[in-house]
This record gives structure tokens, sequence and C-alpha cells, in this order.
């Protein structure tokens, strides 16, 4: 795994004008997540003092430590002083292999699409010095990459990102369901998938991430064609997936059912996705995928920004 | 169902041509690697039955758009008792305008009683038929070039246009207007064509022995695509009792003569009874003046006589001199017969005389000038002939303008510069006239290499060599009876001439091998031989004599005979410069002038009628030319509006006063001809009525395309009415895409949150 990729494979994954796109954007999760290091995600773990919080009345069992004596000194009561301790992020990046995801006709495959959109937010994540693991969601059992935070770990993540290609059946939602338990720490979860397939258990396996309290981006990655199914003539379709599925039709006699029935699909999707509280991006494989994550990151900190103004902090004594 | 262009039917294998195509274009599909099989699997069971039924009722509307697009190039008929239609038929009716039509028997006009025929004929048609008129004297004229539609205005027009046919003074062209009427373009809504023949039977209407026009005549009418039914009315009984005087020909001797010249015109007088002519008057007219009357002796039955009269005009001028016979016969439009003879003051010709330096009677031009009266120019008491001659070196022809010469006479031939035989041979091929004497200084060499130049040139026979008095016993004079031709009808009336005296002891003869068969003679000798032959070159004529016009090789100049001979041939020559003022039916009327000034002319017929001519510059000449000279009779061409006319005369057939009529036998002939052809095309079938439905193909066709488009258009809007699933757009925020947030938290929005405040929320529920 990951011998066979060149320096200059991996580089390539992480495209230069994305990262100059989306590298002065910070990915904060929505969720308090448990790390290791200080950063700039708000922990679980109260008591450190880097920001105050507030003060509470001292309570028996406090440690004399903690109590606010300048405070003490105006009021003749005790206080104790709580900070909020600011902690790293662990975040995983899922890629669906299946075969489905190898369609590309007029641009990338939607795999090479999932890859370089993987190694980009890798290297954005390394760099604000969060800690990025990788889940290759592939038969039989997802292959995945511990979180690391220090910046050479991108190397191993990249290796893994060319070494698997997108081949065969797989069930995406299995595959997550498999994977989750693997993450220790409540952290971010990016999955990067064509999520086709059974829309209910795909839905329930993400309702079980964030059941976790895992924090939940899905990019569902789509090709052109199957987005507008402009085919004139007559066709024959055959499953990249499974062999042995071949229809032929004319794809203008069909057309219409098909859009509705994807429609349908990426509704339900989104408003599954939406609904447990995570994100859903939907993007095709000829939009510029820099300006895709910028704009994502943008609006997902305006959006915090003014999550966290209404929602109370967590903080530490 | 009976197609009229079936050709088009070989083209019915295209209506297939959308179920191929559309086969074909499913057979070629395209393979295609895809993701999404579960959508694609999904909506192929979803396709609509309807819209396959669109499309296969969009391929059956092509199909049908083709083979009613087929159907209609084919133009289909289908017999009319499908639709209860009924036989229509398209009559055309044949009126014989001839002169002997004109006959008058018990003070009614045969013309009359035709007409009325006619008129009935087309009175008993039917509303829904159609009529189309023709006269058929001198040639087929439509008097209806479109068909009138049987209603009770276009009756009426019609028959007034029939009372006002007229007869003509020509024959009768019955054949070819038959012809006519049967390859008239076929009118489908037509089933039959009925040709009615309104005629008087005359017998030289019906020739009998004209195989090729009948057989052309048959074939035709079986080619027909419609049925065709020949009917002839107006026979009446086969009459020989008939009383008919006729004028059959009129001319005159000299069709151009000089003024104060007398000229000879022979009338000649045919009695066409069975009973001998009594006390007939011969009325002479000039130009609408009566001159002279004179007595008709008594002529047998069935006997000509010829009358002959002498007159002489004092003017220059293109006179019309008619012969009226007063007699009370059957035909009065044949009593009379009309020609046109020209006076001019002088006609110029050329003497081209090689015997420079000799004495008068050995220059070679001294006996044909005398020939012509021009020997003592300076008495006018002598005779001068209208020909008026000058005298020139045969070296001067090279460098002449010849134009204003009729004709060039070389009585004694020798060699000539080439450069001036280029000038003759262009001279005659305008239309001037030569006549060339061979004489002991004509190089036979060089004549035949010049003159015959192997048959191009002006010569008509090559030479042989000089044949001497010695050679050949006995004697040899000129015969001549050996030729007929309009040139020597004089010079054989050995009563007054004796050209059959003139010896000829020497002669140049012709070469045998080049004499053509149908060479034209004009004289011959007594051994056999060929004394002079002649020729048309161009617009011109040239006559080679083998014999010089001096005293030499023979006496010819001494005789009598050689001075009719010079005015005869010379009027031969020059005649082609000439004007033609007598002309045959259908010759074209040319005349040629020199006044410029006259650019128009009207030129009145024999009936009545006028037409403008124009006049085309040609050279230093006007000149004015038709050719609708088919009717008999005199012609006036007024120039301008000066009012000066100028006459022709079309020379009318004898055989019309004819008036013997086609016996029952020949009757039942013919019409037992035209009914054979008509049951050679239809012997078991009956007409039927068919009625052409190609236009409600077109109408059909162009209903199936309107068809076809709303189709095409309900396919492709359904075909694109849903549009391509769109990515998040880059520009909003991805996440907070409308609609699955409002569906997750449409009921905590109703309640004032906003979609960010219900993350919020979840978020704290989850720590």
């Amino acid at each position: 795994m990951g011998t066979g990729s060149s320096d200059s494979e991996t580089k390539a994954l992480v495209d230069p004008l994305v990262m100059q796109q989306i590298g002065q954007l910070e990915l904060m999760s929505r969720v308090v997540v448990d790390g290791f290091l200080a950063g700039k995600h708000r922990s679980t773990h109260k008591g450190g003092c880097c920001e105050f919080a507030q003060h509470r009345p001292y309570a028996p069992g406090d440690e004399f430590s903690r109590i606010d004596w300048n405070v003490y000194a105006r009021s003749d009561r005790y206080f104790i002083r709580q900070f909020e301790e600011e902690t790293n992020l662990q975040a995983f990046l899922a890629l669906d292999t299946s075969g489905s995801m190898r369609f590309g006709m007029s641009t990338k495959t939607k795999y090479e699409f999932a890859q370089i959109a993987a190694a980009c937010l890798s290297r954005f994540l390394l760099h604000q010095r969060d800690a990025v693991g990788l889940a290759v969601l592939t038969e039989p059992a997802p292959i995945s990459v511990p979180p690391r935070r220090h910046a050479s770990h991108l190397r191993s993540l990249l290796y893994t990102l060319l070494a698997h290609k997108a081949v065969g059946a797989g069930e995406l939602a299995t595959q997550i369901k498999a994977f989750v338990p693997r993450m220790k720490r409540r952290g971010l979860l990016i999955v990067f998938s064509d999520c086709f397939g059974n829309v209910d258990e795909l839905c329930n396996a993400f309702r079980l991430v964030r059941a976790r309290g895992h924090d939940l981006i899905v990019f569902q990655v789509l090709a052109p064609e199957e987005a507008n199914f402009d085919f004139r003539r007559w066709s024959a379709f055959h499953s990249l997936e499974n062999q042995r599925d071949r229809v032929r039709l004319d794809p203008a006699a069909v057309r219409d059912a098909y859009l509705r029935n994807l429609q349908r699909h990426v509704e339900m999707l989104q408003e599954s996705i939406t609904g447990i509280g995570g994100d859903y991006v939907r993007i095709t494989t000829d939009q510029e995928l820099g300006a895709v994550l910028a704009h994502f990151l943008r609006s997902r900190k305006a959006r915090q920004a003014r999550a966290g103004s209404h929602a109370g902090r967590v903080v530490v004594s | 169902m009976s197609f009229l262009s079936m050709a088009f039917l070989l083209a019915t294998p295209l209506v297939t041509l959308p179920f191929i195509l559309h086969f074909w274009d499913r057979r070629r599909d395209v393979e295609v690697p895809w993701g999404a099989m579960q959508f694609l699997q999904t909506a192929q069971t979803q396709q609509s039955h309807s819209r396959r039924l669109r499309e296969w009722l969009q391929l059956l509307c092509r199909a049908l758009a083709l083979a009613a697009l087929i159907l209609a190039l084919a133009r289909p008929l289908i017999p009319g008792a499908w639709l209860g239609a009924k036989i229509r038929t398209e009559t055309v009716v044949l009126l014989d305008n001839s002169m002997s039509t004109a006959r008058l028997r018990h003070g009614s006009s045969r013309l009359g009683q035709l007409i009325e025929l006619a008129k009935s004929t087309v009175q008993a048609q039917s509303p829904h038929d159609s009529v189309r008129f023709m006269t058929v004297s001198p040639k087929p004229n439509w008097l209806t070039p479109v068909p009138v539609q049987i209603d009770s205005d276009g009756v009426r027009d019609l028959c007034n246009k029939i009372d006002q046919v007229a007869p003509t003074q020509d024959g009768s062209d019955l054949l070819p207007g038959v012809l006519a009427a049967v390859q008239l373009d076929h009118d489908p809504m037509f089933q039959l064509r009925r040709i009615v023949v309104v005629t008087d039977a005359q017998e030289t209407s019906w020739p009998q022995d004209d195989s090729p026009s009948w057989d052309h005549l048959q074939e035709r009418i079986l080619e027909s695509k419609i049925d065709i039914e020949v009917e002839v009315i107006g026979w009446n009984d086969g009459d020989a009792r008939t009383y008919n005087v006729s004028v059959a020909r009129l001319e005159p001797t000299r069709s151009v003569i000089g003024v104060d010249g007398t000229v000879r015109f022979l009338a000649t007088v045919e009695n066409r009874s069975e009973k001998a002519t009594t006390s007939i008057q011969a009325d002479w007219w000039q130009a609408g003046e009566l001159i002279e009357s004179i007595d008709v002796p008594p002529i047998e039955p069935r006997a000509v006589h010829t009358l002959m009269w002498e007159h002489s005009f004092d003017r220059a001028g293109t006179y019309s001199v008619a012969c009226k016979l007063k007699v009370d016969d059957e035909l009065p439009q044949d009593n009379q017969a009309v020609t046109v003879v020209k006076a001019v003051q002088r006609i110029p010709i050329l003497l081209v005389d090689g015997g420079e330096g000799f004495s008068d009677t050995d220059q070679d031009s001294y006996f044909a000038a005398a020939a012509l009266g021009r020997l003592a120019p300076s008495d006018p008491s002598r005779w001068k002939s209208v020909f008026a001659p000058r005298v020139v070196r045969p070296s001067q022809l090279a460098t002449m303008t010849l134009a204003e010469y009729q004709a060039i006479v070389v009585p004694n031939l020798q060699s000539l510069q080439d450069s001036a035989v280029e000038v003759v041979s262009e001279f005659v091929r305008q239309g001037g006239g030569l006549w060339i004497g061979l004489g002991p200084r004509t190089d036979v060499a060089w004549f035949n290499d010049r003159f015959f130049a192997d048959g191009d040139g002006l010569s008509p026979v090559r030479l042989s060599y000089v044949v001497e008095d010695d050679d050949e016993e006995p004697a040899t004079f000129i015969n001549p009876y050996l030729a007929i031709h309009p040139a020597t009808r004089q010079l054989v009336d050995q009563d007054r001439l004796d050209v059959g005296d003139v010896r000829v002891s020497s002669r140049m003869r012709f070469d045998q091998q080049s004499m053509k068969t149908d060479l034209s003679v004009l004289l011959g000798l007594t051994n056999g031989q060929t004394l002079a032959v002649e020729q048309d070159f161009g617009q011109g004529r040239v006559i080679v004599q083998a014999i010089p016009l001096r005293l030499q090789w023979s006496d010819l100049v001494q005789s009598h005979a050689f001075v009719v001979m010079m005015q005869d041939w010379l009027a031969y020559l020059t005649e082609p410069r000439s004007s033609r003022h007598n002309l045959r039916p259908g010759e074209h009327l040319d005349l040629r002038l020199r006044d410029t000034t006259q650019l128009t002319a009207t030129l009145q017929k024999p009936n009545g009628n006028q037409i403008e001519l124009t006049g085309q510059q040609d050279g230093d000449e006007i000149r004015f030319h038709t050719a609708q000279t088919a009717a008999s009779g005199l012609y006036e061409l007024e120039l301008g509006l000066s009012g000066r006319k100028i006459p022709f005369a079309v020379d009318r057939s004898p055989a019309e006063s004819n008036l013997a009529t086609v016996s029952r036998q020949r009757q039942q002939q013919i019409i037992n001809r035209f009914a054979s052809q008509r049951h050679g095309l239809s012997n078991d079938r009956v007409p039927t009525a068919t009625l052409p439905i190609w236009s409600a193909l077109l109408i059909g066709l162009v209903g199936l395309m309107f068809l076809d488009l709303l189709l095409s258009g309900a396919i492709t809007r359904q075909r694109f009415s849903v549009g391509a699933i769109q990515p998040s757009e880059t520009g909003s925020p991805i996440s907070s895409t409308p609609l699955p947030i409002q569906l997750g938290t449409a009921r905590r929005v109703a309640e004032g949150m906003t979609p960010q405040d219900v993350s919020s929320n979840q978020e704290r529920v989850a720590v």
C-alpha cells in the first residue's frame, strides 16, 4: 500500500490552486471535539487556562487554586474562575471506492476528483494543526489511517489515497457502519462518495455517525453526464460495479424518468443529512474544486460564528 | 385505379425508410460504462407506453407522408364510379372552311350549312364538358386557344365566333388538323376526347394515297392517354353535276420588266364541268382598275384554255394584275387569279470583256450588248432592254463594288486574278447572278482549279477539253427540248424562235463524271451532250455555258433566239436579288428597301386581317420579312404611313377548284379507318370516368407533416421537460441548500427559528 506511488503523483493530488483558495480558511468543527493538543477547537476538557469564560460561586470540593482572590478581595466572596479550553480537531476523510466512482466521461472520474478533494482538505487540516486520518471504504473492510497532526503525516495519507482504485461493488452504508467504531474520539467525518445505493440504509449509517457525536460532512460527487443525462443516440449502458448489468435503451426516452429518480434520491439524501445536523455538498466533477471548497469553508465558518452567539459556550472551571 | 406517371411507383419501397432508419439507428448504439445504473434500470421500467405509442405514431406519420408524396407524383386516377362521377367529354370541332365550301347551291353556301352543323354540335354538349374549335384552311388554326366550358355565355360566344368564319381561297388541311386535335395535352379531368370533323367532303381534302399521314395519325391515336373518338359530319352525296370554271393559273412571262416594256400574262382557264362553257368574259385589272375585257371562247368540258394578254407599264412600280372571269358558276371564288409584276427603269449588270484592243465585233461583249440594245445609246428610237450593262475589263473586277449590280456576264472567260474570283464568288453568294461563257481563251486547268474547286466552286461541272467540229459527225445543233427549265420557257417556242437552228461547231466538253445526277441543265445539244448548266451558289445563281457569247464556235449570237435568251436568262439570274412578289403558300415574304427611313409596315392579308411588320437593318437596306403567307390571294404591304402599298401574290392551288366530292365508298372507308383506330385503343373497354386524387394526396401530405411536427414537439417537450440535476451553487450556502433543510426543519423554522438555530440546538443536545 502506497509503495507504488511516486512523490510527483502524491504532490499532484494537492492541487496548489485549490490550496491557494482554501489556505486562509479554517475548518471548524461545529461540535465539540476531543483533542489532545490545544488548537482552534473547543474541547470537552475543562480547566485549561487559555481563555477566561466565567465566574461561579465556590462550592465545597473545589480546588483552592481556582479561587479568584481578586474577586474575593473586592466582594469578600469566593468565586471560582472558569476557562474555555481549546483543543485540536480529529478529522477522518472517508473515500468511497465503489466501481461507480470510476465514472467520468468529459471530466476526471469521480474517484480522481474525490482523491484531489481529500488530499487538499488533508493538507488544509494539517496546516491548522488538526489531526487527520483517512478511511478508504472498500470491500471487504474499510482501510483506515489513524489521525495524526504532524505535517509529515500528509505523505502517508497521500500514499494511501493513491494506492486504492475505485473498483467492484460496495455498500457505502455498511462500510461506514463498519468504520465508525474506529473513531475513538468525537471528531469530524468527511465522506466523499456518489452516494448511490439504498438511500435509507445510507441515511441510517450517517445517523449512526451523528449519534456517536461526530460532525459529518458529505460531499456527493457526481459526473455532469449523470446530472444531466444528455445522451441522444441509442446506447448500451453497462454497470461499472457489475459487468452483468447492461441495458440498451433510447436515452432521450428515459431521460425524464431517470432525472426524476436521481432528483428524488439526492433530495432524500440531502434532507436526511441536513436533518441530522450534517453538512451536505453536492458537487459535479466539472466544477472548480477550489472554489467549491472555499465557498463551503467560508459559509461553514460564518454559520459557526452565528451559532456561537446563540448557543451556550461550554466552559470549564 | 390508374396512374399517369407509373414510374414514380418504383419509389414505393421508400415508404419503409423511416422504419429502416429507426431500427438502424437503434442498432448502432454506443457502449457507455455507467455508474448510476440503479436510476437507469428504474427509469427503463417507467418508460411510458403513451410515449412509445407517440413514437410509433410519428414513424407511421412519416411513412404515410412518403407514401402520399410518391402516390401524388404518380398522379393516380380513381374510377369515377367510386364517387358517382360521370364521363366528361372534351369535344374538338374541326370546321372545313376551304374554298370549296364557298360553293353556292340553291342560293345558299355550303359553308353556312357546315357552320350550322358545328354550332349544333357545340350546343349539344353537356354542361360538364368542354369544347375547342379549329378551322383547317389553309392551315389548322385554333379559334379557341383554351377549352370553352359549356355554359350559356361560353356557348353563345363560341357560336358568334363560328358565325364569323369565312371561306379561304385554299384547300383544307384536314389530317394535320385531326392530328393536332389528337396531340392536345391530356386534361385528366376528361375521360373521352371526341373529335368532330365538319367538312364538305371534297375529294382533295381526303387524299387517298397519303398512307404515311394516315399511319402517323393512327400511331398518335394509339399512343394517346385518353380515349379518342373521331366523327366526320357534313358528308353530302357525291354529285358530279357541278358547273365550275376557274382561272387555274395566272403568270407573267417575266416578273421584272422595264418601264414601257411589254409583258405577257398567261391565264389558264379551266372548265371543271361536264358541259361546255358559253359566253365568258375575262376582265384584266391592274391595281384595282379595269384595263381590258376580252371574250373567252367556249371551253369544252374538262378542258383548258390559255388566255394571253400583253400589257406595259409607263411608270416604275410594283403592280398587281388580275384576271377575272364573268361567269355564273357554283364557285365564284376561283373565277379570278392575281399576279404581281415589277416595272423598273433599269437593271444594272456587268459585261466582262477580255478582248481589249480588238475590233468591235471581236470584242467579247459586243453581241451581248447588242442583244440588250445598247450599241447606240444616243439613238432614242432604238429598243433598249431593261438591263443596263457596263463593260469592264477582267482586271477591274477585283477592285469594283459589285453590290450595285444584279448580274455579271462573262461572254468569253479567260483567266482571272484570284482576288477577282473571290470578289465574284462573294457577289454570287450575296444573291448576284453570274453567266459564264466558255471559249478558246479559257484555261481548262485554271477553270477546274478555281471555278470548279472539287465541287465547291462557282461552276457545277469540271471541264474536260475543247471538242472541235471535225470530231463529230453529223453537225451538232442546239436541242431546246433536252430540259424543261423556267429560264428556257420561251426559247422552246420553235414557232417563233430559231434556237433549234443554231449550229455548234466547237464547244467546251463538260466532264461527265463531275456532273451530278440532279444537275440543272438549261440547254443541250442534238448529240445528247450538255450545252449550259446552272446551279445555286449561296443566295445567287450561276450559269455555265460551253460556248462563248460571241461569233465563235457557234452562230448563236446571230440567231433571233439570242436576244430572248439574253433577256430570259438575265431575268432568271437577277431574280434572287429582286424581291419576289409571286409566292407559293407558306413561302416567306421578303422585301428589301434602300429607303432606310421606312422602319415599319403593315401587311394586309387576303382575309382582311392586318399584321404589323418591323424592318430590320441589313447592310444598307431595310428588310421586311414574314412567313405568314399560308393563305392564297393578294397581300399588300403598306410602308409606314406613306400610303404606298406594295402588292404580293400567293398562288392558289388549282386543285381546290375541283368540286368533286368523295364517293360513298370512300366515305365509308374513311369512317371505317377512324373507327378501327378507336377500336384499336378500346376494343373491349368502355371509357370510364376517372377522377384525379393527387390534390387530395398533397393536402394529406401537408396534414401528415403537420401531425409529425406536433408529435415531434410533444416528444421533445417530454424528453427535455426535466432539467439537469444542478450541483450546489458555489455562490450560495452549500450545506443549507433550501429544500432539504426546510424539509428537515420545517416545523422548527415555523416556530420562528432559523436553520442555524436548529443546528446550534442540535449541537447543544449532542454535548
